[in-house]
């Protein structure tokens, strides 16, 4: 198998789906560090590398804003969703949803002739 | 911040992130680095407002002299006291997590964009001390330097990392790319081959002018292979170069518009089936148009043999090549102008297309035949010590007619090929490559 076409379809398809956890998951406050492993624990592991400079693009974009604040005598940069930014969220999630059920439809549709004689539940 | 400050912080993060100066010796050294600008400042404005106005000539030389010695002095000082001021503190204390993380963070500063480097810097010290902390939490005691520098080296090269903030990251996008790789690989064949038909034929060229005695023989200076590959390897720079600094700047411009500027009514009208855009067409009816001109005009001879001229006639074979060659001018320009006029008529240009190579081929062919009948030389012209040229002018003649039939035949066949391998997978296909 090739690997590396793999990786990067991999992270072709992954792509469009951080920004969407990023902007959901920054609906409650979270600094940098807390923020990716928050999204880590949720099994949605970011590279610092992309995660750090995404936060300032969408703030930039103007739908996160930032604070700088101190937590534990440390100044830390505090990132939450901007009401634009909920906006675009709830409008990104109708999407999400829509581009889910029809992809489930699609790879169901694909299956069917496959599962009637592989049986149930193998590629679940 | 201001711009002076700004750049000395910036130098003071780069000397750091180089291993110059240790991060522990770093406000020591800032500080003496200050001093010493300061005092230097004060040393040359206080030199040149009360001297300057009265020194003149060798005087006023001195002193910007003096002032050159004492800037290398000054920063042979400040490296040489950053040097000790590192060895001192390496000695009297290891690297640490903290001085490495310092050091990390320096690194990535110095190749971050001005003005956004302190609270970039800022931000990720933040998120990397809380992810040494989170780790020292996780085995219950500080971190070794060798924990805190796997840690660091996950995240990556500095360059890469600072990398990721900056606000671009091509010269040349997606949508200008194909047209730049498409211009590149074409001005880069053309200029190899123009090149290396200069510097093989203008050699040739002076040896057979100075065999038929019309110039005194002198050796070129740096004539050998390796002056032939370097200038050639100059010649492909500075076209790659150009090429790209050209595509850069369309870029810059055309970039973004480029993917919303077009209609399809565009498309059509740009190129004619045959896939050969308009305005090619358009050149070759201009260009030939000038050149049959041309030929109309200088009827006896060609205009362009520049200085030979004085030294050629035209031969007995000469007013047939004449005729032939404006007859297949005159069908070059009546196939633009049906391609322009008419683009639909394909299978006309394919007819065209056959015609004229097998009309070139047989003027080639027909020149190479009358080769030594095509000029004869002006012996009255010629020096008298130039009884050799008649032959040269021959030889020339011939081989040159051979190396154009040849050349020719190559690339017919060579665009011929396509043709040849649909029409030999798929003779259907190739009915509808011409009816389409």
């Amino acid at each position: 198998m090739n690997v590396e076409l793999f990786e990067n379809l991999r992270l072709e398809l992954r792509r469009g789906c951080l920004i969407l956890a990023v902007l959901a998951e920054l609906r409650t406050e979270h600094y940098g560090y807390v923020l990716r492993k928050s999204l880590a624990d949720r099994g949605m592991a970011i590279d610092e590398n992309t995660l750090y400079p995404l936060l300032r693009r969408l703030e930039t974009q103007g739908l996160l804003v930032s604070q700088w604040r101190e937590e534990e005598k440390r100044n830390k940069r505090f990132y939450r969703l901007s009401p634009e930014g909920e906006a675009i969220l709830s409008q990104l999630l109708e999407e999400w949803t829509g581009i889910n059920s029809s992809l489930n439809r699609i790879i169901e549709g694909d299956n069917l002739p496959q599962s009637s004689h592989a049986g149930n539940g193998e590629n679940s | 911040m201001k711009p002076a400050s700004s750049l000395f912080a910036r130098y003071l993060r780069f000397v750091e992130s180089r291993g110059w100066v240790a991060a522990e010796a770093l406000p020591l050294f800032s500080r003496g680095l200050r001093a010493m600008l300061w005092t230097l400042a004060a040393i040359f404005v206080g030199l040149y407002a009360f001297a300057g106005p009265f020194v003149r000539g060798e005087a006023l030389r001195a002193i910007l002299l003096v002032t050159l010695w004492w800037t290398f002095l000054f920063f042979a000082w400040a490296l040489g006291l950053g040097a000790l001021f590192t060895l001192i503190f390496r000695l009297a204390r290891p690297a640490t997590p903290g001085t490495l993380t310092r050091k990390y963070l320096g690194a990535v500063g110095s190749y971050l964009p001005a003005g956004q480097d302190e609270d970039i810097l800022a931000e990720l010290a933040a998120n990397l001390r809380s992810e040494m902390e989170d780790r020292e939490a996780e085995l219950g005691r500080p971190l070794t330097t060798e924990e805190a520098e796997t840690i660091l080296k996950r995240h990556g090269h500095p360059m890469l990392v600072a990398g990721r903030y900056l606000p671009r990251q091509h010269l040349i996008g997606p949508a200008v790319f194909p047209f730049y790789w498409f211009t590149l690989k074409t001005f880069l064949w053309i200029a190899a081959l123009v090149y290396v038909v200069a510097a093989v034929s203008v050699p040739f060229i002076q040896s057979m002018v100075q065999i038929a005695g019309l110039q005194a023989p002198h050796q070129e200076p740096g004539s050998g292979a390796w002056p032939f590959l370097l200038i050639g390897a100059v010649v492909l720079l500075a076209v790659f170069g150009a090429v790209t600094l050209v595509f850069a700047v369309l870029e810059n411009f055309l970039g973004r518009s480029l993917a919303k500027n077009w209609t399809v009514k565009d498309l059509s009208t740009a190129t004619t089936p045959h896939g050969k855009p308009r305005w090619e067409w358009m050149v070759t009816l201009v260009a030939t148009g000038l050149f049959a001109a041309c030929w109309l005009v200088f009827p006896n001879f060609p205009w362009n043999l520049g200085p030979a001229g004085q030294y050629l006639l035209p031969g007995a074979a000469w007013p047939s090549v004449r005729i032939a060659m404006l007859l297949l001018m005159a069908a070059a320009m009546v196939e633009a102008g049906v391609h322009l006029a008419r683009p639909e008529w394909t299978q006309l240009s394919t007819v065209f297309l056959v015609a004229q190579r097998a009309a070139g081929l047989a003027l080639l062919g027909y020149l190479f035949h009358a080769s030594d009948s095509l000029v004869v030389v002006n012996l009255a012209r010629v020096p008298a010590t130039s009884h050799g040229l008649p032959q040269i002018v021959g030889q020339c003649t011939y081989y040159g007619s051979l190396m154009a039939l040849l050349i020719a035949g190559m690339i017919d066949l060579f665009q011929s090929l396509p043709y040849l391998r649909r029409w030999l997978v798929s003779p259907r296909a190739t009915a509808r490559l011409f009816t389409v």
